[in-house]
């Protein structure tokens, strides 16, 4: 067994726990509709840390295609949301790649990650779902919800790193 | 320190390039173009319509309206002032013969409350003039006028000539000749299907075709403040709506406000009302000329119901000197009005 | 008080967050400041607007009225708005009360209806005088 394959190994155990995350959450209850705390991102952030920015990909983009198989919202408007959402975060987080590890911690990237799911998941229902205005009214509320989990996503991901690393 | 450069600066396009997808709508095939025509300013609004043509369309109809002017201007030097001199004309083209025809002809449907041939009314009381003399004419001199009824139908009209009995019939097409102006741009529109434009003659507008998914939507002057707005409406394709109002052309003489809008019946210069608008329905003919004509009879009414009855007109109102709006049901449903609450109080008649 | 076996004084003396995290911390909460400030301090609206099935109508607010649209009821009184009575099974549209701001509205999703509050500020192509 190389360190390549132990690695993909590793990487497929990851996306299999994040498609567990993103199907469970699928399934709990929210108080206001579309504000999901948003697990998966705990995983695909740990994945960039543990290994690089293209295991990162992988690991959301599966998590996406496989989980909307699963529920069975696969081409439905939701799996476009998500996908959206997915890939502008996944940008985002390209992006943090360039920030100072002496200013910037994952909570950083965690914040930046979240606010790319939501618009991600706003531009697609703005344009497609409901096409009126009046949705970014939700907005506020979602980038509330997204700034608190963001930062608890991030320091369970923390903890997770510290004893590993 | 590139890269952080560069991801700042990527950042940035990337937001403008999300809010540029949020505000993806926007009207850039619009085609905007003023023109001054003997005082009167002429606005064109073309709605996808290739710049060429509506420049020819917009040169066509100059064009069209400065041969109007060399024939009916009140007061200088056209075929109609001749005529006011001389009470006869002869060598007229088929088309001035016809414009006079249609000018008679809406006499007779206004019941001469649009008068055509009052011009030396309009005259003794100063407004032939581009400096407002602002006179009040004598009683006597308004009664010899009235007297001798002038009405277009006094005129003797041949296929080339026309002369009259009546020493004081004068012709003043001015409360005609906005509309006139509109319908020969919705010809010239028609002939070279041009397709959506709104054309704003002088106050007096046409709504040629839609912008698109939307209707053109016109705001409507406040009679008392010419800065504040009174009221907004969508217009249907093909319509035309025409305000008559004493203040635009009037002068004031001990605290009294006169208006150029005389009245042929009793040769005053002021009425019960400050504006009257028309709102003529699609399709109509003569859509521009009835927008202009109609308001007059509004405006001298005594008694609103009848007299758009007797026009069949269901979208209209007038306002008074007290903030008063008195308007047609039909008129005020469709319209919104958008002066401060108290500004005016509205009827609906 | 220890919060997961970090105390308050070290998680706020940097031993978990860093300089730049306050700083997107404080963008962030920025931004769901004003734009919760600008949603609640609208200037009142003009005049209604009602989308039903592809049709837009517009009703002045400076009214007490009650128009109705099929199974719709919608009530204007002297400068706001609500939906009184709808036929959908969830009623929210209804719970939703007064509107009175600008480009505030009320939806109805399964009678696709919509009420909104607009300004007269708004754009018109030409002048009547």
């Amino acid at each position: 067994m190389t360190a390549q394959t132990i690695n993909i190994h590793q990487i497929s155990k990851f996306c299999a726990i994040a498609i567990i995350l993103h199907s469970a959450e699928f399934f709990f209850p929210t108080p206001i509709f579309g504000i999901k705390p948003g697990i998966a991102n705990i995983i695909i952030l740990f994945t960039y840390l543990k290994f690089n920015f293209k295991s990162a990909v992988y690991v959301s983009l599966i998590r996406v295609f496989i989980s909307s198989l699963i529920i069975g919202t696969f081409i439905t408007p939701t799996f476009f949301i998500s996908l959206s959402g997915a890939i502008l975060s996944l940008i985002f987080l390209f992006l943090c790649q360039f920030l100072s590890h002496q200013f910037f911690s994952i909570y950083t990237f965690s914040m930046l990650m979240g606010l790319g799911h939501i618009l991600g998941q706003f531009i697609i229902v703005r344009m497609f779902v409901i096409p009126d205005d009046g949705v970014f009214i939700l907005f506020p509320i979602f980038l509330l919800f997204t700034f608190i989990f963001s930062l608890i996503n991030a320091f369970i991901v923390s903890r997770l790193i510290s004893p590993s690393n | 320190m590139l890269a952080k450069r560069l991801s700042k600066l990527l950042f940035k396009y990337f937001s403008i390039f999300l809010l540029l997808l949020i505000n993806s709508c926007s009207n850039s095939n619009f085609y905007e173009h003023k023109v001054l025509i003997y005082g009167t300013i002429l606005e064109f609004k073309f709605y996808d319509t290739n710049l060429d043509q509506a420049n020819q369309a917009i040169d066509q109809i100059v064009a069209k309206l400065n041969d109007l002017n060399k024939k009916f201007h009140p007061w200088e030097k056209s075929l109609i002032s001749e005529f006011n001199q001389t009470h006869q004309i002869n060598n007229c083209d088929q088309e001035f013969i016809k414009i006079i025809e249609i000018a008679k002809n809406y006499e007779n449907v206004t019941h001469s409350q649009f008068n055509p041939a009052i011009g030396k009314l309009i005259e003794i009381w100063g407004f032939h003039e581009d400096i407002i003399k602002g006179q009040v004419p004598d009683e006597e001199d308004i009664n010899k006028i009235l007297v001798t009824q002038p009405s277009l139908n006094q005129l003797l009209i041949t296929d080339h000539s026309i002369s009259t009995d009546n020493g004081s019939l004068k012709i003043d097409l001015g409360g005609m000749i906005k509309g006139l102006a509109l319908d020969i741009a919705k010809q010239t529109y028609q002939d070279m299907g041009i397709k959506n434009v709104l054309t704003n003659f002088g106050g007096n507008i046409y709504a040629h075709g839609k912008p698109d998914k939307r209707l053109w939507e016109v705001a409507i002057q406040n009679p008392h403040n010419n800065k504040l707005l009174l009221a907004k409406l969508k217009m249907q394709p093909g319509s035309a709506i025409g305000t008559s109002g004493d203040y635009e052309k009037y002068f004031i003489h001990n605290h009294q406000k006169y208006s150029h809008l005389i009245n042929p019946k009793n040769g005053q210069a002021f009425s019960l009302y400050s504006s009257a608008t028309v709102l003529i329905n699609p399709n109509e003919n003569d859509v521009g000329i009835k927008s202009d004509v109609f308001s007059k009879p509004l405006y001298f009414s005594e008694n609103l119901v009848e007299t758009s009855k007797s026009l069949q007109l269901n979208h209209f109102f007038t306002t008074d000197h007290n903030n008063h709006i008195f308007i047609s049901k039909s008129f005020a449903d469709e319209i919104i009005w958008l002066f401060n609450e108290g500004d005016f109080i509205v009827e609906v008649i | 008080m220890k919060l997961f076996g970090y105390s308050m004084r070290e998680i706020l003396l940097l031993k978990l967050f860093k300089l730049g995290d306050f700083l997107i911390f404080f963008i962030f909460i920025s931004i769901i400041i004003l734009a919760l400030n600008y949603y609640f301090h609208l200037p009142k609206g003009d005049y209604l607007e009602i989308s039903h099935e592809n049709e837009i109508k517009h009703y002045s607010l400076l009214q007490n009225k009650t128009l109705i649209f099929d199974e719709i009821e919608v009530e204007i009184n002297m400068g706001k708005a609500r939906i009184k009575k709808s036929n959908c099974s969830n009623q929210y549209c209804i719970m939703q009360g007064w509107i009175s701001k600008i480009n505030h509205s009320v939806v109805c999703i399964p009678n696709l209806f919509k009420i909104s509050i607009k300004s007269k500020m708004l754009s018109y192509d030409s002048t009547n005088y």
